[in-house]
């Protein structure tokens, strides 16, 4: 069902929990996947991981200003659901991971400067992140959140916001030395743009 | 930090590489983190999406389940009532009653040439003591046992009371041969009683000669007969 054209001003509706215009959108992502699935043959729980992975990767990216908004939100939604299928159909998986989000050269405005160093650097940290405990990155989401040390300290259960600044700080520490010792992030991190271009020039 | 500490601290910045690139990475690492805690947001959402679709989703198939369902028992029941309707409009007791009519004699008076218990006989007749007819029958006088019009009325009191097989013995032995007119009423009750005795085969007969012979129960005796044509 192809209803109302989204845009700019519904992605804010949509982020501050408008569910109709959410369901609309939504709704057009899993019509348009459930054709495709006729074709490449994946299983119901494929679609709503795909589904899902391209709305969050057209949230993200329409957050961070990566769209021209010369179409609507509706026409990127399935240009990224395109996408995502030919990955699967690749992959054989849909796979996730934040860099995911960017990787898309026609939409987005214009490639900022050090792309694949960034890319590079977004690999090992979230490579890193997920070596580190449970407990350090749940303190690290909320202290990113900017929510202060007390109710940090009252929502996990710990003694004193002193406590929770501290733990917070030496879980940021061991994250920069994890990152440091990371072989990849010293092999490029003197590296820009150029080099890269040099090392592994993109397919257009 | 003190002003003093933060020049202090500047200056060492640019001296020490080292120091500068740890900062930097400070901050990359500060940056990542947000934008990770934003994403998680997001995600979050996305999945509120997705629930909420998946619910409505739900909602919906079961209220187009629902409706399916009635739509579906409902075309049934029509369907079932259609059935039940035209196979009653085929049925040979539905036929019989919308055709069958006790038969009326014509033509009786006092001052007729009927002896008094025959005229009585007929009285009875006239208030549907269709028993005592019968009974009455045997006691009649002899000479009008005979006579195609007391038969015809032997026959319907039969017909009145359900014994199909003796009304159509009588008619079958009725002599319509000096009394033509009486013919197509003789064959009339004849082919109603086939017909609720199920043989269709004879009672087409009846109502075939009649259709194409009878001006009075021609277009009647077409219509039965145009119903039990596959039986």
């Amino acid at each position: 069902m192809v209803g109302k054209k989204l845009g700019k001003d519904d992605l804010d509706k949509i982020l501050n929990g408008d569910n109709n215009l959410a369901n609309q959108l939504y709704g057009e992502i899993v019509a348009y996947l459930a054709w495709q699935k006729k074709i490449y043959k994946f299983t119901n729980e494929t679609l709503e991981d795909i589904a899902q992975i391209t709305l969050l990767s057209l949230l993200n990216n329409a957050k961070k200003g990566k769209f021209r908004y010369e179409s609507s939100l509706n026409t990127y939604a399935i240009a990224i659901a395109k996408k995502q299928v030919l990955k699967f159909f690749v992959n054989k998986e849909p796979v996730m991971r934040i860099e995911d989000t960017d990787l898309m050269d026609k939409l987005i405005q214009e490639e900022p400067d050090n792309y694949y160093l960034n890319e590079v650097k977004k690999n090992v940290f979230n490579e890193e992140l997920k070596k580190l405990g449970k407990e350090c990155r749940k303190l690290l989401r909320l202290a990113a959140k900017k929510i202060d040390y007390k109710t940090i300290s009252k929502k996990l259960g710990y003694s004193s916001d002193k406590y929770v600044k501290t733990k917070i700080y030496r879980c940021k520490e061991t994250f920069v030395k994890q990152i440091e010792n990371n072989l990849t992030y010293q092999k490029y991190k003197d590296y820009d743009n150029q080099d890269f271009e040099i090392l592994e020039p993109r397919n257009e | 930090m003190s002003s003093e500490e933060k020049l202090q601290f500047e200056k060492e910045m640019e001296r020490n590489k080292e120091l500068r690139e740890k900062v930097e990475l400070f901050k990359d690492v500060d940056r990542f983190l947000e934008e990770e805690a934003e994403f998680e947001d997001l995600r979050q959402r996305v999945k509120e999406i997705h629930s909420n679709y998946s619910n409505i989703k739900k909602r919906n198939i079961w209220r187009l389940n629902k409706a399916s369902f009635i739509g579906i028992a409902a075309s049934i029941l029509i369907l079932i009532g259609i059935s039940f309707f035209i196979l009653l409009k085929r049925s040979p007791s539905y036929l019989y009653s919308q055709n069958f009519e006790v038969w009326q004699p014509k033509n009786i008076t006092r001052g007729s040439d009927l002896d008094r218990e025959v005229l009585h006989w007929i009285g009875l007749y006239s208030i549907r003591e269709y028993n005592k007819v019968i009974e009455g029958y045997n006691h009649l006088p002899v000479q009008q046992m005979d006579n195609p019009m007391i038969l015809i009325i032997y026959s319907c009191s039969f017909m009145e009371l359900n014994q199909f097989d003796k009304a159509l013995t009588v008619l079958n032995n009725i002599d319509v041969s000096e009394s033509t007119l009486l013919t197509a009423d003789v064959e009339w009750y004849k082919g109603l009683c086939y017909l609720k005795l199920n043989d269709f085969e004879n009672a087409r007969k009846s109502f075939n000669s009649l259709s194409e012979s009878s001006k009075m129960y021609g277009a009647d005796a077409k219509i039965i007969s145009s119903k039990i044509r596959n039986r």
